[in-house]
């Protein structure tokens, strides 16, 4: 059975990315959400083997989100995947729960390869090459 | 102190945030606002006025240039205008701008308390009001003709209005 | 001659700003896989009535981000591009040739918007660093209107204290070509007065 995913970024174009990336590698991404409270509200709905969580979004923000998530799952595995790169803030991410950090703008092979290490497939999956993709996808790559 | 840039061509004259600028017939004033006002004040029978380009509601005794404050502003287009032979009676204003056009660093809802602050001195001042089109969230470019005291207010998006 | 005291503080915030845009510069590049790198043009003060002169931004429309600073130390980063230019980035992340429909697609907005972001958040991770204060930046705000009042709204915060206003202005580069695309940041007085004594202290 496929793990599942949740993205949470306000950024539709991350969203974009990071899912192609994760039904790349064998993720089946049950939900996307663009702010933090959305992202607690779909976590309870969802309940995904992981998550992708940004940290800058409007309304309510990746700590916000981060906080109701773990409260409702203590267990919940989330990987931060933010530009905002500050001791500060990523420390009290990682008091919050968060399991891991990727920085933005990401290589999506180091992505792959996080989320693999939060939650392992049971049969290895297929790496992203770092090259351009096709028309169908975003082709932003980095890092 | 700079003053408003004048196109030769077409008799119009920009006017930067904080500046005033007098004008008569065929005269233009022009304007870009965001939060700020666009405030003109308009002599119709000698077809005289001036367009100040507002940005914060209250001097509190500050110096500054003096449109950049509404309660400094309005005094002081009212002198330009006497300068020009134009008494503040039969004096008509309107304006336009105090949009909010993102959550920034400065005070918020600046654009509102402009607008409230402007409509304040100018009922001190016995001035009467007679068009406006402020707030929302886009900017505005006004330009204010001095032939016949129109203010016309271009958004983008949206076909160019009269006041 | 002797440095005025305005002199010394503009020459430490240039420094302070050279050395966040490097980083910011580093991040862009990895965004656009290589394309496209930032460098500090100027770091000045400038009469308010001629800030948007002074700056190259004239009454057409742009197509520009927004980023406020969150806190005590606050500022706003507006990257602006004019709509061609716009569209011309947005193609290039995502890969795709310039649509030929004039509006907008959510994506393309999206595209732009996240560059804003990408650039914003390198600056607040710099300026944190080198200065030692927390910032944090808002969301990015995709705007298409006038750049006139898009910058007014941003130096608000300077113009109650000061008839002058400082600002960086920063420009973009493809290879060996300056792009007609850039980056004004204004910090607050608080973040300028930050600056000065965070470099006082540490020489």
């Amino acid at each position: 059975m496929a793990r599942t995913l949740l993205v949470a970024d306000d950024a539709l174009i991350i969203r974009q990315i990071i899912k192609d990336m994760a039904a790349g590698a064998g993720w089946e991404v049950v939900g996307e959400a663009a702010n933090g409270q959305e992202a607690i509200d779909r976590y309870r709905e969802l309940h995904p083997d992981a998550v992708t969580l940004d940290l800058v979004m409007p309304e309510h923000d990746g700590l916000h989100a981060l906080h109701g998530i773990m409260e409702f799952d203590p267990q919940a595995k989330v990987l931060v995947v933010s530009a905002l790169e500050q001791r500060g803030v990523l420390k009290d991410a990682f008091k919050a729960g968060a399991a891991d950090f990727v920085a933005k703008p990401f290589n999506r092979g180091n992505l792959q390869a996080t989320l693999e290490k939060l939650f392992p497939a049971t049969a290895p999956a297929p790496l992203q090459p770092d090259s351009p993709m096709d028309s169908d996808s975003t082709a932003v790559s980095s890092g | 102190m700079i003053t408003p840039t004048t196109s030769a061509k077409t008799s119009e004259k920009t006017v930067g945030m904080g500046q005033i600028a007098a004008g008569r017939d065929p005269e233009r004033l022009r304007a870009i606002l965001g939060s700020c006002i666009g405030l003109a004040l308009y002599h119709p029978r000698l077809k005289a006025g001036t367009l100040a380009h507002i940005v914060l509601p209250d001097s509190a005794g500050r110096d500054g240039l003096p449109g950049k404050f509404a309660d400094t502003a309005v005094p002081r287009m009212l002198d330009m205008l006497r300068e020009l032979g134009a008494p503040a009676s039969g004096l008509t204003a309107k304006l336009a701008g105090g949009a909010n056009m993102f959550a920034g660093s400065g005070p918020l809802q600046i654009g509102d308390a402009n607008v409230e602050a402007v409509e304040r001195v100018l009922r001190s001042a016995g001035v009467r009001l007679v068009g406006r089109d402020v707030g929302g969230t886009s900017g505005r470019r006004v330009t204010f003709d001095c032939a016949d005291g129109t203010m016309t207010v271009e958004q983008a998006g949206q076909p160019p209005r009269s006041l | 001659m002797t440095k005025t005291y305005d002199d010394r503080t503009l020459a430490l915030l240039h420094e302070l700003f050279a050395s966040a845009t490097h980083d910011a510069s580093a991040a862009m590049c990895r965004w656009t896989d290589g394309l496209i790198t930032v460098t500090l043009d100027e770091v000045r003060r400038v009469p308010m009535e001629e800030v948007a002169a002074a700056l190259g931004i004239g009454d057409e429309l742009l197509t520009m981000v927004v980023l406020s600073l969150q806190g005590e130390l606050g500022g706003s980063l507006i990257l602006l591009f004019d709509e061609p230019n716009g569209r011309q980035l947005a193609a290039s992340l995502l890969g795709r040739r310039i649509g030929a429909d004039p509006e907008w697609s959510e994506l393309e907005k999206s595209a732009i918007a996240e560059t804003g972001n990408i650039l914003g958040c390198a600056y607040v991770n710099a300026l944190t660093r080198l200065i030692g204060a927390d910032l944090l930046p808002s969301a990015p705000c995709f705007l298409q209107d006038y750049g006139v009042s898009v910058l007014e709204q941003a130096v608000i915060a300077q113009a109650m204290f000061s008839d002058t206003l400082l600002v960086c202005q920063i420009g973009f580069h493809r290879q060996d070509e300056d792009l007609d695309w850039q980056v004004v940041f204004v910090p607050t007085v608080e973040m300028q007065r930050a600056v000065e004594q965070s470099f006082r202290a540490a020489v």
